[in-house]
């Protein structure tokens, strides 16, 4: 009799619940109509918040548990490895919201945000459909799936797992894959900073004053306090605040300003040998209170501009499709199919993200149940970050848009050449207005300063300046913008060089025993400073490129890191297979086939294209001609920038093809596999860990 | 008013926790309260010791980064 009522009013609560669902969907529905059918009046950025909101919803509500019922069976009375070994330092069962704010910004970079801002030359509807198919589709399935397959294997690596689970070779060309994207990506992160810093002395000196900060509360955690990691970032953070107050009176000071006003080359070289430092230094002077202070920046401006967007509730200026999806755009080369998928790579898939899934957060974990929210549900929130910096490109007017993100090569390098080219493409502006937004933000000039770090963060000023202190603080919040960017930038760069400096000696190990010592100090000047010759070289060859090294780069990583994605899902769809669910391996097998029609498209259009602006040996090919027939285009300077250009291209153009036939390599070394499984119903083993009950019930 | 005091400190150690969280910044005492229960014949680190490692730990080979 007692259960009676129980069970009519689980039925009633199930009632509410499918028509609330039913309503969510509905109203993303609606959103998204309206943001794909408005055309001729402006859109408000409230119906990208919803339509994002109310599609990731309903994905984490059905999709995910689906994937975490029917593929993988998560059970909360499975113990996860956090239980099993923990440790209480690496193994460390722990609250899922914890988890949650570490995994989320573990994986947010700088990606989601130069990302969009770049895609939002084409209108915003094409960034806009992608960043929300993508993630849903492939991007959160990919860290999740991964995070899952981790978690069952105590923790492993991907490459671990890709070694265990297709073979040696997989394994060994995934691990490749992983330092070559690492180079590439340290290179293009760095040509963004220092595109924001040159001829900048308020950006310039904040930036500067990071590190004397960053070594005093690395003092501060060892010796003065050794652990308190509250009260020094609080300092720190404090410090941080008056280094860009006092950022204004040195750009202000007629003696102060020189001495941190640099061009383009010479920031770099500077980025160059703070690598090297950061890399060679203990850990616990300058990389780890700067890693403190840029994750609580990090976490916090987000928040700031997701709470920002929706009280200003800005409108839209850029059209839905603009006239450069025909591929003549000139912030990056390329038609729509391909170039704008692997453009937006983070924010909608990102490679890199299975780094993470598959390193610290599942030993953390501590119900299984939890891997919902952790993977799937830190991707959602990185693609609305994504979405939140598309609004911020697209609610300037597109024609300033075009004068910060064009490269000189593009709009040459005086405020009136510019607004005449711009106009002439469709996007009205006057000089005037380009030197107008200079004054406010309290730069020399806006004019091609490309990479989407400067753009994001006039956007930001004009957001944030609505709501504290009006047109008088747009050129603090302008600068507090580049500072955050600059400073989670700066981080990964340090961090990456010293990953990329591990695997190195790993790599090299291998060949002599030596070299593989992480504290044989020879091996470690030696290592660090081949990682950093790799990036710099890339970075100074980018900062100087008068066609834009962000037009060239910028694909090369975004190619790269769709790639990573690819290695991921085949390691997920040869797991799903081999554990005998292979009926439900479209979930993987889907977005891999467009990631790798994506890439391959993309790699090859770079390599092969007849245009030069997209084929990088058609590239070569038309400025050797000029070189022979003494006819350099202005934007080339002299016959040695001519040869360095064609050096270079050819050099991307074979990298490229490198990329490419890593990924065709791992592909087939695990279509083997799959065809054991498939065809001849061979029955493989697997590395997943065994069942184990779970010994705690329920952890807060 | 001791309660109101009591209730602010037990939210600012609640801050505290979730920011070490976020960060993945590892808890002294839970290790050394974890290592008692474990096997009460392990002399745990100090805390400048523990912390020493978990640094060279963390920033070491198998530290990810991410863009």
């Amino acid at each position: 009799m007692e259960t009676q009522p129980n069970i009519i009013q689980k039925k009633k609560r199930s009632t509410t619940m499918v028509l609330l669902w039913i309503a969510i969907a509905l109203l993303g529905g609606f959103s998204l109509s309206i943001i794909a059918l408005q055309r001729d009046e402006h859109i408000n950025a409230i119906w990208f918040v919803v339509a994002s909101l109310a599609t990731y919803a309903v994905a984490y509500r059905f999709y995910s548990r689906f994937i975490s019922n029917k593929i993988f069976g998560l059970n909360k009375k499975r113990a996860t490895p956090a239980q099993l070994y923990n440790d209480g330092k690496d193994y460390v069962p722990t609250n899922k919201w914890v988890l949650y704010g570490h995994h989320f910004a573990a994986i947010a970079g700088a990606g989601p945000l130069v990302g969009p801002t770049l895609a939002a030359q084409m209108g915003y509807l094409p960034g806009t459909i992608w960043i929300i198919a993508g993630a849903v589709l492939a991007g959160c399935v990919q860290d999740f799936v991964v995070l899952i397959i981790s978690m069952r294997r105590k923790g492993k690596s991907i490459g671990e797992i890709a070694r265990e689970e297709i073979g040696p070779v997989g394994g060994y060309l995934a691990l490749v894959g992983v330092f070559a994207i690492m180079v590439i990506l340290i290179a293009v992160l760095g040509i963004v900073v220092v595109n924001a810093l040159k001829a900048s002395p308020w950006a310039m000196f904040t930036i500067a004053m990071t590190i004397p900060i960053a070594l005093f509360m690395g003092v501060y955690m060892r010796f003065l306090r050794p652990g308190k990691i509250g009260e020094a970032s609080i300092i720190g953070f404090v410090l941080l605040v008056l280094a860009l107050v006092s950022g204004q009176w040195v750009a202000d000071s007629a003696t102060l300003a020189p001495l941190f006003t640099f061009e383009g080359k010479t920031i770099a070289y500077m980025m160059i040998g703070y690598g090297f430092l950061a890399s060679v230094l203990p850990v616990w002077l300058l990389l780890a209170p700067r890693d403190y202070l840029s994750t609580f920046l990090k976490v916090g401006v987000i928040a700031l501009l997701a709470i920002g967007i929706m009280i200003v509730l800005p409108e839209i200026k850029m059209p839905a499709i603009s006239r450069f999806v025909d591929g003549t755009g000139p912030v990056f080369s390329g038609n729509l199919f391909p170039f704008l998928f692997i453009t937006i790579a983070c924010g909608a898939v990102s490679g890199f993200h299975s780094l993470i899934s598959s390193g610290t957060s599942p030993k953390l974990i501590a119900n299984e149940k939890h891997a919902n929210m952790i993977g799937y549900g830190g991707m959602l929130t990185e693609s609305f970050v994504a979405i939140m910096a598309l609004v911020a490109a697209t609610l300037l007017s597109p024609g300033v848009y075009f004068a910060i993100n064009a490269p000189s090569a593009a709009i040459g390098t005086d405020v009136a050449t510019a607004a005449t080219t711009i106009s002439s493409w469709g996007f009205s502006v006057s000089a005037d207005e380009i030197n107008n937004i200079a004054s406010q933000v309290d730069e020399s000039s806006i004019l091609s300063r490309t990479g989407g770090a400067p753009s994001l963060a006039v956007g930001m000023a004009q957001i944030f300046s609505k709501i504290i202190g009006g047109p008088q603080l747009m050129a603090f919040w302008y600068h507090f913008a580049i500072l955050f960017e600059a400073v989670f930038i700066l981080t990964t760069i340090d961090a990456g060089t010293r990953v990329g400096r591990f695997m190195l000696q790993d790599l090299l190990g291998n060949i002599w025993k030596p070299i593989g010592r992480i504290n044989w100090m020879p091996a470690v000047y030696a290592t660090s400073a081949l990682v950093v010759a790799g990036w710099g070289y890339f970075l100074v060859v980018g900062v100087t490129d008068p066609l834009g090294g962000i037009n060239t780069l910028w694909p090369l990583f975004g190619i790269t890191n769709q790639m990573l994605a690819a290695i991921a899902l085949i390691v997920a769809t040869t797991v799903i297979i081999k554990s005998n669910r292979a009926k439900y391996c479209w979930v993987t097998m889907a977005p891999l086939a467009w990631l790798l029609i994506v890439t391959m498209t993309a790699g090859w259009q770079k390599i092969f294209s007849p245009l030069p602006k997209i084929g990088f040996l058609k590239q070569a090919e038309v400025t050797q001609a000029a070189l022979d027939a003494g006819k350099l285009p202005a934007a080339i300077p002299n016959a040695d920038a001519a040869k360095q250009i064609i050096f270079n291209n050819q050099l991307d153009a074979v990298l490229t093809g490198i990329f490419m036939l890593l990924i065709l390599g791992v592909l087939l070394d695990a279509m083997r596999i799959w065809y054991k499984v498939l065809i001849k119903k061979e029955q493989l083993p697997t590395s997943e860990e065994s069942f184990k009950e779970s010994t705690i019930s329920e952890v807060s | 008013m001791p309660t109101f005091m009591k209730k602010v400190k037990q939210g600012c150690r609640a801050l505290r926790n979730i920011g070490k969280g976020v960060s993945n910044f590892p808890d002294y005492k839970a290790y050394v309260q974890h290592l008692q229960e474990s096997d009460p014949s392990i002399i745990p680190p100090t805390e400048a010791e523990f912390f020493k490692d978990f640094l060279d730990q963390r920033y070491g080979a198998s530290a990810k980064r991410c863009c």
